[in-house]
């Protein structure tokens, strides 16, 4: 898919655990797994609103679009 | 008052009902293979001895291939209508349909399973039909389409089609349900 989460590279800058995100977002750690590993089909605006909350990024910085080569 | 049915209830019914269904459509289809094996290897001499008194003792006289042919078509339509209510047997009794989340491979593929071998009890009825048909013209008396359990090839079409039809659907469902369950 050439929509890439670059979830782990920001929970990296903000020294953060895939646990700690989870409790604060409020998302299974299972659901958070999915969208790290880019295996995710769709988010949510409610979810990605809560996870630029907690990471104080900006949707860009978790999402970016690389065309198919 | 007002009453209410849930599905689960209404599965249960259904469960109970193709239990009893299915052991008809059993003791049928033994009795005719029975009756068919019988017959091959032992003369017979009277109608009374095969399945459900067909009579059958006419065309045997006429021919054993075109017997054979007949019990073959009557068996294995027998045989299909009891593996049909088999799997729904089998759907029912181990849980396989979640109802918070119907659309499930396993579904799936019983609903498209199912639909196949309904069309070919279809097949195989309408073309015992034409066979019958043209043993009946030679002058031979045969038992009645009904008795032998080979009627109504069109209404085994059209459930097949139908049957069909909704597998498409489903498995559209099981798509969407696959999307829904990685929307985070």
């Amino acid at each position: 898919m050439p929509i890439i989460v670059n979830l782990d590279v920001m929970m990296a800058r903000r020294k953060m655990s895939l646990n700690e995100l989870s409790e604060k977002v409020d998302i299974t750690l299972s659901n958070l797994s999915i969208l790290k590993t880019g295996k995710a089909k769709a988010i949510r605006f409610s979810t990605l609103e809560a996870i630029c909350k907690v990471l104080d990024c900006q949707p860009a910085d978790i999402l970016e679009y690389q065309p198919d080569r | 008052m007002d009453i209410k049915i849930s599905s689960q209830q209404i599965l249960r019914v259904l469960l109970v009902l193709c239990w009893i269904i299915f052991i008809g459509v059993c003791i049928d289809a033994g009795g005719f293979l029975v009756s068919s094996i019988y017959w091959s290897f032992v003369k017979p001499n009277a109608d009374g001895f095969f399945w459900n008194k067909l009579p059958m003792l006419s065309l045997y006289q006429y021919d054993k291939g075109h017997f054979m042919a007949i019990c073959l078509l009557i068996c294995i339509v027998a045989v299909i209508k009891a593996s049909i209510f088999y799997r729904i047997i089998a759907l029912l009794q181990e849980n396989k349909l979640n109802m918070a989340k119907p659309f499930t491979r396993e579904v799936g593929s019983f609903l498209f399973l199912t639909a196949w071998l309904t069309i070919m009890v279809g097949f195989f009825c309408s073309y015992a039909g034409k066979y019958v048909g043209q043993l009946t013209s030679k002058g031979i008396p045969m038992p009645g389409m009904k008795e032998m359990g080979l009627a109504g090839s069109d209404v085994w079409f059209f459930m097949g089609a139908t049957l069909l039809v909704i597998g498409f659907i489903f498995k559209r469902g099981i798509e969407l349900q696959a999307e829904n369950d990685l929307t985070i």
